[in-house]
């Protein structure tokens, strides 16, 4: 059983023990006493909901020992391209409760609504005796009694117009105390339409050009990579380009500042592709060629980083395991505060609109 | 002119209760107080959060703004230095804070909550671990008994 735990804690397949050479292995290892947890069919369902029930044991005795908890939902496409729910419960450690699929359900805000109300109430009903979640909201307690003895105080969703809708509902159904988004989410999106300002505007299309040159290239590639050797062990410290991918939270102040610190390696590859030979020289892009010689590239890449590194380190704080929930104004409230103060390099109309665009996100 | 989009940081009151309610932030609350949020101060919204958990109970409303106005003037006399401790506020509430025992009860439950849904990204993560292209057909039943194991 132990061993057949740790196999699914790792994502291994049900059939490994059917494998001989692990048979081999483990018969080797104990002596020939031991050839596994059991065939495809043992493993994947006795021993399975054994280790599950275990599981999910030490999550209710967690949750047994909590005054209240937050909960959070989210959607994903699953390999299959199905639709899948998960539902985590916050202590504030995080602990996954459950998935759920709406079938042949539309995804709108009631439907989800009602399969995250059925599966809480099935989990955490038990240790308030059968009571159903919005039984707190009994006009015959006080309303003392009533926080006390409401268990979901918090409903954190994403910003999606179904989530946000079901956040609304919840709190009416008195299924939570208040619902809020994600602060993370939020981080991110600003850090989204902060590049829509001048200077990071071009800071980061010229980073993006540069970086899907240097990579879509295999030679341009292999050159850059070269120089960067040669700088690294001359003292230098230059990582690798980071492409922008919209999906990482704050992706662009990685992909600005990983293109500013391969600046010198870039303009030391151009440098040297011009001293080749003409049948062995790489096509540079024209407009990579001059985004990176440009001797102003360096000053407007290094203006926006240290603010976009500011908001990243705040996402990180926020997305962190157990951050506390004081860290939304607290963090937000600190940007601003370095922004009336800090950030000099950053021209004074982009503070300005980054401080209004802060100063305005309260709903 | 450019317009924002509506991405809201603060959408709930309590959220300015939370910030307030955590010792460690305390250098932090005198200097933001009067910043203008969407033309509204965070001391106007802590004083709407507190409201909204009072409800129609005026002696418990009462109590919450006695003791949320003791913890204030208690925070500020924290010495700096104390300010960004390794310790979770929810860890400081449960210790140190028997004077003010209706915000307690508030306080424990507030910081129980995230600030984010960072740990559902990461169920997914796990999730794709078990229910992989190699395994597409697994029951999702079972896929969900793994990732629980997992997570």
């Amino acid at each position: 059983m132990k061993l057949a735990t740790d196999m699914y804690k790792h994502g291994l397949a049900f059939n490994l023990f059917n494998n001989p050479t692990w048979r081999d292995v483990l018969l080797d290892i104990s002596g020939g006493r031991f050839a596994g947890s059991g065939n495809l069919h043992e493993v994947g369902g006795r021993l399975l909901i054994g280790a599950a029930g275990t599981s999910d044991g030490q999550v209710s005795e967690r949750m047994a020992g909590a005054r209240t908890c937050g909960v959070s939902i989210d959607g994903m496409k699953s390999v299959t391209h199905k639709g899948v729910y998960n539902t985590i419960v916050y202590l504030p450690l995080a602990l996954y409760l459950a998935s759920f699929r709406l079938g042949t359900d539309r995804s709108r805000a009631q439907n989800l609504l009602v399969e995250l109300t059925q599966g809480l109430q099935a989990r955490l009903a038990a240790r308030y005796g059968g009571a159903t979640l919005s039984a707190w909201a009994d006009p015959g307690h006080t309303r003392e009694n009533q926080l006390a003895l409401c268990l979901i105080w918090g409903l954190v969703t994403d910003n999606p117009t179904p989530m946000r809708l079901m956040r609304r509902l919840s709190v009416d159904a008195n299924v939570c105390l208040f619902s809020y988004g994600c602060a993370a989410h939020a981080g991110n999106l600003v850090a989204k339409y902060l590049v829509l300002i001048e200077p990071l505007k071009s800071a980061l299309r010229d980073s993006v050009a540069v970086g899907v040159f240097f990579t879509r290239s295999t030679r341009a590639g292999a050159f850059l990579a070269r120089s960067a050797q040669q700088l690294r062990k001359a003292g230098a410290k230059i990582g690798s380009l980071e492409l922008y991918s919209r999906t990482r939270w704050v992706g662009e102040a990685d992909t600005i500042t990983s293109v500013l610190a391969n600046l010198l390696a870039i303009r030391r590859t151009l440098a040297d592709n011009r001293h080749e030979p003409p049948a062995a020289r790489i096509r540079i892009l024209p407009r990579v060629e001059t985004i990176s010689d440009s001797p102003t590239t360096e000053l407007s890449l290094a203006k926006c980083v240290p603010f976009l590194q500011a908001l990243a380190s705040s996402v990180a704080v926020l997305e962190a395991d157990a951050a506390p929930l004081s860290s939304v104004v607290g963090m937000f409230s600190a940007l601003r505060l370095c922004l009336d103060q800090s950030f000099a390099e950053l021209p004074v109309a982009a503070r300005s609109s980054i401080q209004c665009s802060l100063g305005r996100r309260l709903r | 002119m450019f317009s924002w989009p509506s991405v809201a940081l603060i959408q709930d009151p309590l959220l300015v209760l939370a910030f307030y309610l955590d010792p460690f932030l305390f250098p932090v609350h005198q200097r933001v107080a009067a910043m203008q949020w969407d033309g509204t101060t965070l001391p106007t919204l802590r004083g709407r959060a507190v409201e909204f958990l009072a409800g129609d109970d005026a002696s418990y409303s009462l109590r919450l703004s006695r003791d949320l106005a003791a913890f204030l003037t208690y925070a500020e006399q924290l010495p700096v230095a104390f300010a960004g401790r390794d310790l979770h506020p929810a860890q400081w509430w449960v210790l140190m804070a028997e004077p003010f025992p209706t915000l307690r009860v508030v306080a424990l439950r507030i910081f129980a909550l995230p600030p984010s849904a960072a740990g559902r990204e990461r169920a997914f993560k796990r999730a794709k671990l078990v229910h992989t292209a190699v395994r597409n057909r697994l029951d999702p039943a079972k896929a969900d008994m793994q990732t629980r194991i997992i997570f």
